[in-house]
């Protein structure tokens, strides 16, 4: 497989899991979409940029996430911070489950001696 | 491409412009939000940093206004035909996706084939009270079984099976595929939606 290939094929693999991380870090607590997009980057995925509020603005509208503004102190502008709602919560174990177990069963196969590159 | 001269604000001010254009489509209160949203963006990004520079790295890494809001309206426009659950508007949205990729090609062909499936049965009993004769389910040889319209009808010699039967029949065949459609359809389009980022 080629260099553009393996781009092609992990860019696939991030828009499958871009929800499952935004709705991860979101678990500990309310974040704003530069945060957001700075924590799943830390993380090791590489959102675009452009992406991360389209995403946002659809899992608000899903009942996923509910949004305040909110004036921080030194800040000179309003921040519209996100939070999991209970629906959010319950569609974030959900996924972590089937996500935690799909990665095992991979990694179990891929791992497994004789599975070699060609 | 902006002048060296253009404070960022201007710059700022003149993508938000863009960005209100392309997000026409959408519900004033939902662009506005995303307006603001955007805005804030920009601001975050741009304190503590060369403003000018900061500004346009932003700029690049959001893409332009249009190519930006096309996110956010592709989002609008599939949850709105899920919403909305109908048929042709569902159809409607998943043609306009078709060509982004082989799958979502094979998808919207399978559903169309659905759909016309669905038509022809509607066809069929609606043509039978007007040609009794060359609407039918008909079993050749004793054992090859057609349901359709004929012209010519078959011969004698091929027993009708069905006769004003094949209305309801066809009736229900047809709902029965187009509730198929429907539920399929719904799938794709939630499965675009998943996809957007």
């Amino acid at each position: 497989m080629s260099g553009v290939e393996i781009e092609r094929w992990k860019s696939q693999l991030l828009k499958g899991t871009a929800e499952l991380a935004v709705l991860a870090v979101l678990r500990d607590g309310q974040r704003y979409g530069l945060e957001i997009l700075e924590a799943v980057r830390r993380g090791g995925l590489e959102l675009a940029e452009g992406t991360i509020y389209p995403l946002l603005n659809r899992l608000q509208k899903e009942g996923k996430l509910a949004s305040c503004w909110v004036q921080d102190e030194g800040a000179s502008h309003p921040r519209k911070y996100y939070r999991l709602t209970p629906s959010g919560a319950s569609l974030l174990e959900a996924m972590r489950a089937a996500w935690l177990e799909y990665a095992a069963d991979v990694s179990r196969l891929v791992g497994k001696e004789g599975v070699h590159a060609e | 491409m902006p002048s060296e001269t253009t404070s960022p604000g201007a710059e700022l001010e003149s993508y938000l412009r863009r960005l209100r254009w392309a997000l026409s489509p959408l519900p004033s209160e939902e662009r506005e939000e995303i307006l603001r949203e955007t805005r804030s963006h920009f601001l975050e990004r741009i304190a503590g940093g060369d403003p000018q520079a900061r500004f346009r790295e932003t700029a690049a890494a959001l893409g332009d206004p249009e190519d930006y809001a096309q996110g956010f309206l592709d989002g609008y426009r599939l949850a709105t035909a899920v919403a909305d659950g109908s048929g042709p508007v569902m159809l409607g949205q998943a043609l306009r996706l078709a060509g982004r990729g082989f799958g979502a090609f094979l998808g919207t062909l399978g559903l169309l084939c659905i759909f016309l499936l669905a038509a022809a049965h509607l066809a069929l009993a609606v043509l039978k009270p007007i040609f009794p004769e060359n609407v039918g389910a008909w079993l050749e040889d004793g054992r090859r079984l057609s349901l359709g319209f004929m012209s010519p009808p078959p011969g004698p010699d091929v027993p009708e099976l069905l006769g004003y039967w094949i209305i309801p029949v066809a009736l229900l065949l047809s709902i029965g595929l187009y509730r198929l459609g429907v539920i399929l359809l719904r799938h794709l389009l939630r499965s675009y939606l998943r996809r957007l980022a």
